[in-house]
């Protein structure tokens, strides 16, 4: 089942991060591909070198979920390629993009 | 682009109100894209969220909500606002005139349309996707 | 008819969100539909009883005669078990009827039941 989160804030929270990120995280749930679409203040979390709850922890993800950021929310915020994540792409029209997945591959979506 | 014989409904309820955060803006420019796309879109203004549909905005520096709203609902976007909570905040009065409800208001973008959450719930009930802005 | 899955983690009164939300899942029940509602984070103190006339206190309505009439006519209501825990919500405090799941239960549910999701 491909699941889309579209998150656009950081989590507070270890639970907040638990609500908005666990199912990419989840090993319960079989068979499942997560796409997170990053908008708005949910770019923030794309940045490398946070720790704790605010860590996206890519690499322990499997290779089927993606990661895309809003490249316009990106530069208003003054972040750079050199300064996310390794396996975020940048993506001009994340909305465009976000919106057609949701209706064309996605059977589940989530927002925040 | 979709074919317009068979075209896919996303629903957005939105529940936050414009300016205070990105919420609304975000939800007008997906909406956009959704109908740039060939998806039919409806918009369920909930909650303070009504505040999307008052005339006469004027934002300087933010993002023009009602601009967006507006060109949203040239495009084709249907967009209703909840009755009780506009009621509450003063859009309308909603009161019975000639057995129909009046929804008149001076304050209200042309083309917003008012619905209780059982109307909502028909929106929810047809669309093929659902959107939710500014809840949690 | 599909599933609604309706998440509230606000507590009520403080924030509008609980009512609100509840306010649809009744709607959508009522019209036959299958509705879960997930109460995590803060929304849990929404899964507990003991409400004493909030009207007549601060002018509020009571969520948990929501919660009641929701369960009343099939509506589903689980709370997070882990946020329960964290805020030292014991089982007997709960609404007659609030189920409780781990957070991976949740997890499985959001993907089963959340055709449509709205986050209050």
């Amino acid at each position: 089942m491909r699941v889309c989160l579209l998150l656009m804030r950081t989590p507070s929270s270890d639970e907040d991060a638990e609500r908005m990120l666990g199912i990419l995280r989840s090993t319960e749930v079989q068979g499942t591909e997560v796409a997170v679409y990053l908008l708005g203040d949910g770019v923030l979390y794309a940045r490398k070198g946070q720790t704790g709850y605010l860590g996206l922890n890519l690499s322990n993800t499997p290779e089927k979920n993606s990661v895309r950021a809003s490249a316009r929310d990106l530069r208003a915020r003054g972040i750079s390629d050199g300064d996310l994540e390794l396996g975020v792409e940048i993506i001009e029209d994340l909305e465009g993009l976000f919106i057609e997945d949701v209706m064309e591959r996605a059977e589940r979506v989530f927002t925040w | 682009m979709v074919e317009s014989s068979k075209k896919k409904t996303v629903t957005m309820m939105l529940f936050s109100p414009p300016f205070g955060n990105q919420y609304a803006d975000h939800l007008c420019r997906v909406a956009e894209r959704a109908l740039d796309k060939g998806y039919a879109v409806e918009i369920f203004l909930y909650g303070d969220a009504v505040h999307a549909q008052m005339t006469e905005q004027n934002p300087k520096l933010f993002f023009p909500v009602g601009e967006a709203v507006k060109r949203l609902i040239e495009k084709g976007a249907v967009v209703k606002s909840c009755e009780i909570c506009s009621i509450a905040r003063g859009y309308i009065k909603g009161e019975l005139k000639d057995g129909k409800k009046d929804y008149s208001s001076t304050k209200v973008i042309n083309g917003v349309n008012f619905c209780s959450i059982y109307g909502f719930v028909d929106m929810l009930s047809r669309a093929d996707r659902v959107l939710s802005f500014g809840g949690a | 008819m599909s599933n609604l899955l309706i998440e509230i983690v606000h507590s009520p009164f403080g924030h509008e969100n609980a009512y609100a939300g509840l306010f649809v899942a009744m709607a959508w029940a009522s019209m036959g539909n299958d509705v879960t509602v997930v109460l995590r984070e803060e929304g849990v103190h929404t899964g507990r009883k003991g409400q004493v006339n909030p009207f007549e206190n601060i002018n509020l309505p009571p969520t948990e005669k929501q919660v009641n009439e929701l369960l009343e006519v099939g509506g589903r209501v689980v709370a997070d078990r882990q946020a329960l825990q964290m805020r030292g919500i014991r089982a007997e405090e709960l609404i007659n009827g609030v189920a409780v799941l781990d957070v991976s239960e949740i997890r499985g549910l959001m993907v089963e039941c959340g055709e449509k999701f709205l986050s209050f």
